[in-house]
């Protein structure tokens, strides 16, 4: 059988060689002994480790998994958890966003009383994937990096500025707490 | 009631073994196919078999909407078929009917075993299928539309799936029938081919035919949807290849 060059188009389906050749890497599938590509891409051989992947033409789609850093906006804040919208991971954005929870007992290492001292709506946070197994996927906030990144005032609805280790608001000069970021008010972050 | 009617012509195939619209008993109609049609889709398609027009859509990964049906261990696949109200000769209720419902999960099934349901857990897969003109065999022409889809959004698959209808009309068997073939025909039997494994993913069938009959139909499936693959592959590699990306990228800068 001859070896497809590296770089070429395959499609889903295309053969592109035998077990004995190669071992089987991303974006592809192994069947009766033969290697078929699993999406539309291009061809990867190395040839040192002897696997064959495919590298996808079109952006990945990216799914919530554990140990992800994620981006997400507050929805809804109940007693002892916030139920939030994750927009996108990494600075890649989900095809469409996913919902997530995040626990009192995971939002800080500090005691919170109840959950509005560390969150508000509409609030912007970062946080970390914990587990997938359940719908809605649990998020953690405990970490320095982790926590609220952007924060609007509950009384104007200003945005929140971060001055001497306190959130205070521009235009009424109310203060707050939250559970913030280091990265507070860095979004590229 | 129907207003228009269709007129059942005298002869079906005439003594030279030439169909009604000049085609031969192994024939084709004419097929275009197109990828990546429309850019807010995830994946996208057109295909053009003889007088069908058909636009395909593939939305997802995504989130399940209703949640529960969200299953923990692989993806929903959800298919959806519907006709335009002008698709037909008559206008078509724009409410989802039985037929369409029904098409909706044939459809579906016979492209589900393709798919890598397993890679992308409590996740959706949302494909769209619009019929804009209908002429017969629309199913086949789906099913054809529907994969490329899928393969345009980069979705993990097995392979490509092509369908094609194979029927009896005047006692003879015939390829790819057409919308008066298929309604004064003695027998229908769509088929839909996973490649490369060569497995078969849909068959149904309408109509009378002996043993010898269906094996020979069967036979005949497999050559005619050998020539729609190869169409699919060749609409796939055209979007592809290395210039058109490149003008895209330009845009997008």
């Amino acid at each position: 059988m001859a070896i497809p060059k590296t770089g070429s188009l395959v499609l889903p389906g295309d053969k592109i060689g035998v077990i004995e050749m190669f071992m089987p890497g991303d974006g592809t599938y192994e069947e009766n002994g033969i290697i078929y590509s699993n999406i539309l891409g291009h061809l990867e051989i190395n040839m040192k480790k002897r696997i064959v992947s495919v590298k996808r033409k079109k952006k990945d789609f990216p799914i919530p998994s554990p140990g992800q850093v994620v981006f997400a906006k507050v929805e809804q804040i109940r007693r002892n958890s916030a139920i939030v919208i994750m927009t996108n991971m990494d600075g890649i954005f989900y095809t469409s966003s996913f919902e997530g929870m995040v626990h009192i007992s995971q939002t800080s290492k500090k005691y919170i009383e109840i959950m509005n001292d560390a969150f508000n709506e509409g609030d912007i946070i970062k946080a970390k994937v914990l587990q997938t197994d359940r719908i809605p996927y649990q998020l953690t906030t405990i970490g320095k990096k982790m926590g609220v990144i952007l924060a609007f005032c509950r009384i104007c609805g200003n945005t929140l500025e971060l001055k001497g280790g306190k959130l205070v608001c521009r235009q009424c000069g109310n203060q707050e707490f939250r559970k913030y970021s280091i990265d507070y008010g860095k979004m590229n972050a | 009631m129907e207003l228009i009617k269709l007129e059942k012509p005298e002869k079906l195939i005439d003594e030279n073994n030439i169909r009604v619209d000049g085609r031969k008993l192994n024939d084709l109609r004419p097929i275009k196919m197109e990828v990546g049609v429309l850019p807010k889709a995830n994946g996208s398609a057109y295909v053009e078999m003889g007088g069908n027009k058909i636009l395909a859509s593939v939305y997802g990964p995504r989130e399940v909407h209703p949640r529960h049906l969200a299953e923990s261990n692989k993806a929903v696949f959800r298919c959806l078929y519907r006709m335009a109200t002008f698709s037909v000769d008559e206008r078509k209720s724009p409410a989802p009917s039985r037929r369409e419902n029904e098409l909706s999960m044939v459809i579906g099934q016979a492209l589900e075993p393709a798919i890598f349901l397993n890679y992308y857990p409590k996740t959706m897969i949302e494909c769209t299928i619009l019929v804009i003109q209908a002429d017969g065999g629309t199913r086949c022409a789906s099913i054809n539309a529907a994969s490329l889809a899928l393969a345009d959004a980069g979705i993990a698959m097995r392979g490509l799936v092509s369908a094609v209808a194979i029927g009896k009309a005047d006692g003879k068997l015939i390829v790819d029938l057409n919308n008066v073939e298929d309604q004064f025909g003695e027998g229908d039997l769509p088929i839909a081919i996973l490649y490369p494994l060569k497995e078969v993913s849909l068959i149904q069938f309408d109509g009378i035919l002996t043993n010898e009959e269906f094996q020979q139909c069967i036979n005949l499936a497999y050559d005619a949807c050998e020539i729609i693959f190869n169409k699919q592959i060749e609409a796939l590699h055209k979007r592809y290849s290395k210039e058109i990306i490149e003008k895209d990228n330009k845009k997008e800068a």
